[in-house]
């Protein structure tokens, strides 16, 4: 079970994505905005951050280097979500740190295999 | 000429009424005032009527002047010619500030035709998503509600018989509380046979009580017998001994009678044990008995038992299939349950892409038609007030145009001019500045 920081300005996204990864056994905080996100990153350590990209204010692409420059989640696995393969802000994304992606709209299972997935590779295989 | 001559000259008509007009208030006084004073208002008088034809009154008009031949005329005539290619400059650039202003108007109503096409388009999506959505939902909720009807309907089916208590009776298919009331009634059927059991078992202990208890008996009685021929014994050696003396016959007669007695004895011990023997024959006989009905009812039992079971196992075992199949069915519509709910979450998501495209329309699209046509709108204002003061002076003047009703008659050659001005490359207009600051660059 995974402590998992979720960013959306989207409601329906967020508990969404809180009803599938609780599903999966872990425990979920979320945060409507990346400066929320900030916040509760300084005073929380999670194991993993999924964020959205388009963001009113900071956006998720501001927010990885953000989360980068703390100490405790220089390497944590922080993965995105994206409006597929196509989409013009994931390469910009994978240069600022971000672990992996996953396409919208999502199926529960491709969110929680990529979720976990990610996981196994960053706390077991390391 | 002299001035005052021209204008009484021009404004021969008017005179007499402007001296009358300023007479007639000293008619009253005629009578009133000294000669002197009379004089002198009159000379005034004439001096202010003087001074309006001179300096109050317009000027002779082009035309009388040109009839006077004069050099005076003439250039009268060259200022009006003047006046008249100015007017026609002064229409001309209205003109042509018009149609620049109408060629941006077509500029930002085609760029907000594009725009608005966009929002169409992106509106049109929108819609389709939002249907698409709520149709997906809806028919995966009417898929759910069906699904997990037929999941009830499943797992009711195993509780109750296909054919009701005749097809029970016929070994049909049970319910499975049928099925526990079966098993319920097999163990109580056992459960007496066994009860029956241990009743035979009592009876058969209550005989072997008896028998012990005879075994005891017969046990004395033999201690008594071996007591009895060691006293025999005895007896016999003391008569052989009084045999041999002979002298005392009291003596003898006495063993005898002791003898004899002993033999009586001996004789019931016999018979006692005889009848003992024979009740533990008859015991053994009992309990043999009981022996055999307990073998027969626990036989007879267990043989009926092993069949109920048997059949009831066989039957449990076709409705344990049965449940198999049953769950496994139900474990199907679960994950058909699954993939409506599944699609349903992905359905949902259309919102985030919906609310995407609708702020993409909201912040650069419709924004930008709205400031294109506030910037417009500020250009049409402005530029209305500046065509209505060149079309009054122009009209005033007596420019070679005329207004008419509804607009303005333009003349030919105008009219040739503006169509040569929108053939030409229009010149790029100044930056407007928007009412919240900055530069925008409209065409």
């Amino acid at each position: 079970m995974a402590r998992i920081l979720v960013v959306d300005d989207v409601g329906s996204m967020r508990q969404i994505v809180r009803t599938v990864l609780e599903s999966g056994r872990h425990r979920v905080l979320d945060a409507c905005s990346a400066e929320e996100a900030l916040d509760l990153a300084k005073v929380t350590r999670v194991h993993l951050v999924l964020t959205d990209i388009n963001m009113p204010g900071m956006g998720g692409l501001e927010l990885i280097p953000q989360l980068r420059a703390l100490r405790t989640y220089r390497n944590t696995p922080i993965m995105i979500l994206a409006k597929g393969s196509a989409d013009e802000n994931l390469e910009q994304a994978m240069k600022r740190g971000a672990s992996g992606w996953v396409e919208k709209p999502f199926t529960p299972e491709g969110l929680l295999g990529a979720v976990n997935q990610v996981l196994v590779d960053f706390y077991v295989n390391h | 000429m002299n001035p005052v001559a021209l204008a009484l000259r021009d404004h021969r008509a008017r005179v007499p009424l402007v001296g009358a007009a300023l007479l007639a208030p000293w008619l009253w006084s005629i009578f009133l005032l000294p000669l002197w004073a009379i004089a002198v208002s009159l000379l005034l008088t004439l001096a202010a009527a003087v001074f309006i034809l001179v300096r109050i009154l317009p000027p002779a008009r082009d035309e009388r002047a040109a009839d006077d031949g004069g050099c005076d005329a003439a250039e009268r005539l060259r200022k009006a010619r003047r006046r008249d290619a100015e007017q026609r400059d002064l229409m001309h650039q209205t003109i042509f500030t018009l149609h620049t202003h109408v060629h941006r108007w077509v500029n930002t109503s085609e760029h907000s035709q594009g725009d608005l096409r966009r929002v169409q388009t992106e509106v049109g999506q929108v819609l389709k998503h939002v249907e698409s959505a709520i149709v997906q939902i809806g028919e995966s909720f009417s898929a759910i509600m069906n699904k997990t009807a037929a999941q009830t309907e499943c797992a009711m089916k195993l509780l109750r018989s296909e054919d009701g208590d005749q097809a029970a009776k016929n070994g049909a298919w049970l319910s499975l509380p049928d099925y526990i009331h079966a098993y319920e009634s097999q163990l109580s059927s056992v459960t007496e046979r066994m009860i029956e059991f241990a009743a035979v078992t009592g009876a058969f202990e209550e005989h072997q009580r008896k028998m012990r208890e005879h075994t005891v008996t017969v046990d004395d009685l033999l201690d008594e017998l071996r007591a009895m021929a060691k006293q025999t014994g005895k007896l016999a050696l003391e008569s052989s001994m009084l045999a041999g003396s002979a002298a005392n016959h009291r003596h003898l007669v006495t063993l005898t009678d002791t003898i004899r007695s002993i033999s009586e004895k001996a004789h019931e011990t016999t018979r006692s044990i005889r009848l003992n023997l024979d009740a533990i024959r008859e015991q053994l006989v009992e309990s043999h008995k009981t022996m055999r009905t307990a073998s027969e009812i626990g036989a007879r039992a267990a043989t009926q038992a092993k069949v109920d079971v048997a059949q009831l196992n066989l039957a449990m075992m076709d409705k344990t299939a049965e449940v198999k199949d049953a769950v496994e069915h139900i474990n199907l519509i679960g994950n058909d349950v699954q993939v409506e709910i599944n699609r349903i979450i992905v359905a949902m998501q259309f919102q985030d892409i919906t609310q995407q495209k609708l702020e993409r329309l909201h912040q650069p699209v419709l924004s930008r038609v709205i400031e294109d046509l506030r910037v417009i709108a500020d250009e049409s204002t402005r530029l209305k007030g500046e065509a209505g003061y060149w079309l009054n002076s122009s009209v005033k003047a007596d420019a070679p145009f005329q207004l008419v009703r509804g607009g303005v008659s333009v003349p030919l050659e105008l009219r040739e001019a503006a169509v040569i001005a929108a053939d030409e490359p229009h010149p790029v207009p100044s930056p407007v500045v928007p009412k919240d600051g900055g530069s925008v660059e409209l065409f």
